[in-house]
């Protein structure tokens, strides 16, 4: 599948594709507010369990959501274990010591380490609070996140578009809004062909070091950006010939109306978002 | 009587090139006027300056006056001459900014302040007249290049102005796609409705022309009915296409069945989808190639052709079959190895150049099968004469004409000596010179040795170069004849 496939909404009927972009919308940042408002570990893997249970419910197939799944390890590795190597405070308790001021790594005696530390004095601790600070940030961003790829999954850009609208945004940012959902995927396939018209060309960068591979990726930049800027010239060209801002106000062809399924998400949506602020 | 008049009308860009120079041009109401001319003889620039893009847009010194009825246009702003005027670009890819075709049609629409109900009427009759019904939800960044070329037509079609430009509109549509258009446009032509036709090739558009304008460097060279001139003389003269043949040979039709070099074997390829059913673009293709010759892919706008091409040099992988390249399965050779053996131009050869400058993208190949320096000087040198880009080495590949882009694509794989060279619409963007050059140079590659396969829908320059042509219909072959038995 092309980059950009992996963008695309999936079509199908499911009960959250069904919903009102607006709804989704609203949903979107109520668990946002969610997410910031709870501060325990327990309240947020609740939480995004939550989420995640919605997701699931959107039978969004596994070729579309297996980055996301690869994410969530990254995720948790990288915030939290993150944040106990380098979380500070003046109440920390170290939950265990990974290299000491003497040189040993987890009571391994490595000789380098400790001719190291004659110059660089020091150690690496872990610390329990900095542990679970991360686990906090890392919750709410895979939460954040998977609610955020299902809205996109669910939802055609043009619905998010007459969504924004109805929020009364005006017009033409809405149209910058989805002129950049049509670029993003078409300029990952350009890059995509790029190197697919270098393969044909007898050229892989398999068989380059990374400094030399990092040199020929940034060589297709500049020619890719000059050939962006030129359609991007004749895409505003096109739009001025087809009468953009002509008149004060234009006809919209898709309207959208609250559904009765819509009336009930935001409803119970607000109820717990009520509690929420209610109980902090 | 008259709905547009341009007088003595002169365009200099700021680096001093001279597009137009006293250019004259009326068009009446129920006219069709063809504009033709060849690569860099001011077409676009003229299409550009009718809807005062040029100077409003893009900067240049400007002379001369335009009147659309009667009246001066002169700093009416583009989207204002939008009512009446509508330009089809030359490249359809940036028409198409909505998110999937309908949408591109209901934005014009929309913005003229429709009401919904014409805007729903008008956009299905525009679909169907360019066969896009079962296409209106796509992207068109799903779309192949006839299918974005259709539906660049159509979102401007449905806007019914006054007086239509077309930017070269043949360019990517298949035959019948060509001739759905010219049919419509003939009805246009009833309906009194003006038209513009801006093309290299006057075969197809000369037959619902009223008068043949010519341009050469800019100037006006030829005003006359399409009957009053021979197509030979505008060809051998002015570099135009027409229906009559070019000069390399055609004579070497003799049937070559030496030893197969490329072998497709119960071939099918889908790309992924998130469906269980999916849409099948190869369907069990069987073929074999043999060396030496000089194949015409035939076949219509998203029938599998460019795919065949990109799973022939292992860029796409078939869920079903195998290749076979000289012997060997096409998955055991090596990037550089399978190189050396086949070459593939791209449709759009624009995504295919990514070097800075003309000379380094001539070089990339070469180096990349460690071709000795001095050899590759050679034959660098001797592709960039031969096909006509020897001034253009220091410039930018994105800076270059869409023929000239092609013909510097093409010239990159005949640098590197390909066995087999699939190329695929090698003719688009071409005049008359270039592409007699481009015929004799392929001709001369084929003599050397290199097997040919033209994927087009240039049946002309087809004929007269293939010995033999596959038809493909919906990712399976229909007819599959040697020229002689068609």
């Amino acid at each position: 599948m092309p980059i950009s496939g992996l963008f695309k909404t999936y079509e199908s009927d499911t009960f959250l594709h069904k919903l009102d972009p607006r709804t989704k919308l609203i949903c979107l940042m109520i668990i946002s507010i969610f997410a910031v408002l709870l501060a325990t570990v327990g309240q947020l893997i609740c939480l995004f369990f939550g989420v995640f249970a919605l997701h699931l419910c959107a039978k969004i197939p596994l070729t579309r959501t297996k980055y996301l799944y690869l994410s969530y390890p990254f995720i948790f590795l990288l915030v939290a274990l993150g944040q106990g190597l380098f979380f500070w405070g003046s109440q920390v308790k170290p939950l265990f010591t990974i290299i000491t001021p003497e040189g040993f790594l987890f009571g391994w005696d490595i000789p380098l380490l400790s001719a190291w530390l004659k110059i660089f004095p020091g150690e690496v601790v872990f610390y329990k609070e900095g542990f679970f600070y991360g686990l906090v940030q890392a919750l709410r961003t895979a939460t954040l996140l998977t609610a955020g790829l299902t809205l996109a999954l669910t939802t055609h850009p043009i619905q998010i578009l007459y969504a924004l609208r109805k929020f009364r945004l005006p017009f033409e940012l809405c149209f910058l809004i989805s002129m950049s959902l049509r670029f993003i995927p078409q300029i990952m396939d350009e890059i995509r062909e790029n190197f697919r018209a270098q393969k044909a060309r007898g050229f892989t960068l398999k068989q380059l070091s990374l400094k030399d591979k990092l040199l020929a990726t940034s060589q297709i930049c500049d020619t890719l950006i000059l050939r962006w800027i030129q359609g991007v010239r004749d895409m505003a060209l096109a739009i001025d010939l087809r009468g953009f801002r002509l008149h004060p106000t234009r006809t919209y062809i898709e309207e959208h109306f609250f559904q009765k399924r819509d009336q009930v998400v935001l409803g119970i949506s607000f109820i717990f978002l009520i509690l929420i602020i209610v109980i902090h | 009587m008259r709905l547009l008049e341009a007088k003595n009308l002169s365009v200099t860009y700021p680096n001093g090139e001279k597009a137009l120079d006293q250019f004259d041009l009326t068009v009446d109401h129920g006219e069709v006027v063809l504009v033709a001319g060849g690569t860099g003889s001011g077409k676009s620039t003229l299409a550009q300056r009718l809807l005062n893009v040029i100077p409003n847009q893009v900067k240049a010194i400007c002379e001369g006056e335009i009147l659309f009825s009667d009246e001066s246009i002169e700093n009416i702003p583009t989207h204002h001459l939008s009512k009446q005027i509508q330009l089809i670009l030359q490249n359809p890819e940036a028409m198409l900014f909505a998110l999937n075709v309908e949408g591109n049609i209901h934005f014009g629409l929309e913005n003229h302040c429709l009401d919904k109900a014409t805007i729903k009427n008008k956009t299905q009759e525009v679909l169907s007249l360019m066969r896009l019904d079962s296409l209106r939800k796509r992207s068109p960044m799903e779309l192949s290049g006839g299918e974005q070329q259709a539906a660049a037509i159509a979102s401007v079609l449905a806007l019914a102005p006054s007086l239509y430009i077309l930017d070269e509109p043949l360019t990517y549509l298949d035959l019948s796609g060509k001739k759905r258009l010219l049919e419509h446009l003939k009805q246009l032509k009833a309906m009194g409705k003006s038209i513009l036709i801006l093309e290299h090739r006057l075969d197809l558009a000369q037959e619902i022309a009223d008068r043949i304008v010519v341009l050469k460097d800019g100037k006006k060279v030829l005003d006359t009915k399409p009957n009053e001139i021979s197509s030979k003389e505008l060809q051998e003269n002015l570099g135009l296409r027409t229906s009559a043949s070019f000069s390399f040979g055609t004579t070497e039709k003799e049937i070559k069945e030496t030893k197969s070099v490329l072998k497709f074997k119960d071939l099918s390829f889908s790309y992924p989808s998130d469906h269980k059913i999916e849409t099948p673009i190869l369907k069990n293709i069987s073929l074999d190639i043999f060396e030496q010759e000089r194949i015409a892919l035939l076949g219509n706008n998203g029938s599998g052709k460019s795919t065949l091409a990109t799973c022939a040099i292992g860029l796409d992988k078939p869920q079903k079959g195998s290749i076979i390249l000289k012997e060997k399965q096409l998955e055991k050779y090596t990037t550089v190895e399978r190189t050396k053996e086949i070459g593939l131009m791209f449709q759009k050869p624009e995504s295919q150049l990514f070097c800075q400058s003309v000379w380094k993208e001539l070089f990339f190949g070469g180096k990349n099968l460690n071709i000795a320096e001095e050899e590759l000087h050679e034959r660098v040198d001797t592709e960039a004469k031969e096909l006509g880009l020897s001034h253009l080495m220091e410039k930018h590949p994105a800076t270059l004409s869409r023929g000239e882009m092609r013909r510097l694509a093409l010239a990159s794989l005949l640098i590197m000596q390909s066995s087999i060279l699939i190329l695929d619409e090698p003719t688009i963007g071409q005049d008359y010179f270039n592409l007699d050059k481009i015929g004799n140079r392929l001709l001369e590659a084929n003599r050397s040795g290199t097997t040919l396969i033209l994927i087009t829908h240039d049946q002309d320059f087809a004929k007269q170069l293939a010995t033999r042509t596959i038809l493909i219909e919906k990712g399976e072959i229909k007819e599959n004849a040697h020229l002689r038995t068609l």
